[in-house]
């Protein structure tokens, strides 16, 4: 997934952690990964042959009641004034179990902007690695709809942070509006309802005090969110059909600012047609000084054709009214995917941008995703 | 020697009318899926909503509070296609691309199992698990117990087996010539009135 400019040179900015800092973070998230798996598989009584279930890509592997799984995301990128390169963009393994009422781990790991080839740079050089524990956390189970979720998760706040692996999302590059002005995580606690009847709303209530656990090297410089607190309802029809609402409070950490969202998002499925879309609203309260205006805006608006079962049309404007510059940013996406089957997809689209400069350039970008 | 000619006539008849009612595909008689379910299940009775429910990752415990261990058959075979169509209603492909983002959001979705054996063996090992077998299924543990039948429609021929390679599908027609035919098809769809829920369902229990 295409994501911001990370930091290099060891210069913060608002507070944001240094380069340096990143890596101290990633060791101490890969250290408490192996912890937790170790203590995970520590806790597993060997699984009898017929518990175990036949492996199918893009299910997992079954070893009683654990699942293990995971997605790779193999970028190319050609984009204007940048050197051209292929990464290994992410590779995530996800290790879930359902034990009983009280032990319902999810663990996710990633290695993330692994270089192959990058312009001007030997192989596998151009880029700086890392390593993420991106989630960890436990569902208590209350009732069959209620359940308590402990650790650090992806915040609901529209459709796409909360479905952001490659192989799920419709695009190699991810719209600003879905991740860059509110925190894609909390680390720290959520009531989730999930409803049976589609005219009840699945509700989702969270809450992180103080900072974040194993913060996110990619998070968005200048952009660490502290004490958040957050809610989303989300109707569903059919299986794709989705309208939500959110809405997030959060202090942008070491300033002075404050913030409040409320954002809504759409899916709808109409034969071989889709169209999604997401909108934000952040109101800045006792901005700092890098903030030239008041609130921050997005929208996006994108629509999918699937010619057939294998290959799909996609078309994506998005509006950005970033808080940091004076011209808004717009971006326009068009491109091809094709799903041989459905865990593999391939990717690859044109995008062009105009107005102010924020993280997505003009270019062309490929991909290759699967689960696995 | 007519006489014998008369006998002998009939006995061919009678082995001829038997070939082809053996040939005969055994019209009438509908095939069923049977709902299967660890002894332990404090169920003794499922229907197909509450089935859906529990395959689409809805209803995720038993009344007594124990997980629920929903079993899929393989994409390829042909009771998982039945199922798919009967039980709960959508497309192959939207039901996997519906379970592969339930899994990332950290649910978990049906274990998978490559024959009915299989599926009674694990049924039969795990608490709480649910799965569906052909009627014919052989032998059956004693772990496991029907809670359920569902007839599956006359004229739901399996279809053909579909295997893809990575780099190119297994279709009969190349890329381009599905691109002329697609415009066709969505049209097709967009003047057609909105379908409602599910595929009809034949023969309740």
């Amino acid at each position: 997934m295409i994501r911001p400019q990370r930091l290099k040179n060891g210069t913060a900015e608002d507070g944001c952690p240094t380069t340096e800092g990143r890596r101290l973070g990633a060791r101490r998230s890969a250290m408490l990964l192996l912890a937790l798996t170790a203590l995970l598989l520590a806790g597993l009584a060997p699984a009898r042959a017929q518990e175990r279930a036949a492996y199918a890509l893009g299910q997992g592997l079954w070893i009683g009641k654990l699942n293990l799984s995971g997605y790779l995301t193999i970028e190319g990128e050609a984009a204007r004034g940048e050197d051209a390169k292929l990464i290994v963009d992410d590779l995530s393994l996800f290790i879930q179990g359902r034990f009983n009422r009280w032990f319902n781990p999810f663990i996710e790991a990633e290695a993330a902007s692994l270089p192959i080839a990058v312009e001007n740079h030997g192989l596998f050089q151009g880029e700086d690695a890392e390593v993420v524990l991106e989630r960890f956390y436990n569902d208590f189970v209350i009732s069959d709809h209620w359940s308590l979720r402990l650790g650090k998760a992806l915040t609901p706040v529209g459709e796409w942070n909360g479905i952001h692996a490659g192989p799920l999302v419709e695009t190699t590059s991810r719209p600003l509006t879905t991740f860059r002005g509110f925190s894609e995580f909390y680390s720290g606690a959520a009531l989730v309802y999930q409803s049976e009847v589609e005219s009840v709303p699945d509700l989702t209530v969270y809450w992180q005090p103080g900072g974040e656990l194993a913060s996110n090297p990619e998070a968005v410089p200048g952009r660490l969110f502290h004490d958040i607190a957050g809610l989303n309802l989300a109707w569903h029809w059919g299986l794709e059909n989705t309208v939500g609402l959110s809405y997030q409070r959060a202090r942008v950490a070491k300033t002075t600012e404050r913030q409040h969202l409320v954002g809504a998002n759409v899916h709808l499925v109409r034969g071989p047609f889709e169209l999604v879309s997401e909108f934000t609203y952040v109101r800045l309260r006792r901005p700092r000084l890098t903030s030239l205006r008041r609130h921050e805006l997005g929208l996006y608006v994108q629509g999918q054709w699937h010619v057939d079962e294998e290959w799909s049309l996609v078309g994506r404007f998005e509006i950005y009214r970033d808080r940091t510059l004076l011209r808004t940013s717009r971006n326009v996406v068009i491109g091809i995917s094709w799903r041989p089957r459905p865990p593999i997809v391939w990717k690859i689209e044109y995008l062009d941008r105009w107005g102010g400069v924020l993280d997505l350039r003009t270019g062309v970008r490929g991909s290759f995703n699967v689960l696995f | 020697m007519r006489k014998g000619g008369h006998a002998k006539e009939a006995r061919i008849a009678a082995v001829l009318l038997l070939a082809v009612l053996c040939a005969c595909p055994r019209a009438g008689r509908a095939a069923e899926l049977w709902i299967v379910a660890h002894r332990s299940v404090p169920v003794d009775r499922i229907d197909r909503e509450e089935l859906a429910r529990i395959f689409l990752l809805k209803k995720t415990r038993w009344p007594d509070g124990r997980p629920i261990v929903p079993v899929n058959r393989e994409a390829e075979s042909q009771a998982r296609r039945w199922f798919t169509r009967v039980v709960l209603g959508r497309s192959m492909r939207a039901l996997i691309g519906y379970w592969n983002q339930m899994q990332f959001r950290g649910h978990m979705p049906p274990v998978v199992q490559e024959s009915d054996a299989a599926v009674l063996g694990f049924v039969a090992h795990v608490p709480g698990a649910i799965g569906y077998v052909s009627a014919r299924a052989g032998a059956w543990p004693p772990q496991v117990r029907v809670i359920g039948r569902i007839p599956v429609p006359e004229g739901d021929a399996p279809g053909r087996r579909r295997r893809s390679s990575l780099l190119w599908p297994d279709n009969a027609w190349p890329p381009p010539a599905r691109l002329v035919a697609a415009p066709i098809r969505a049209v097709s769809v967009l003047v057609t009135p909105i379908a409602g829920g599910r595929a009809p369902i034949a023969g309740g229990r």
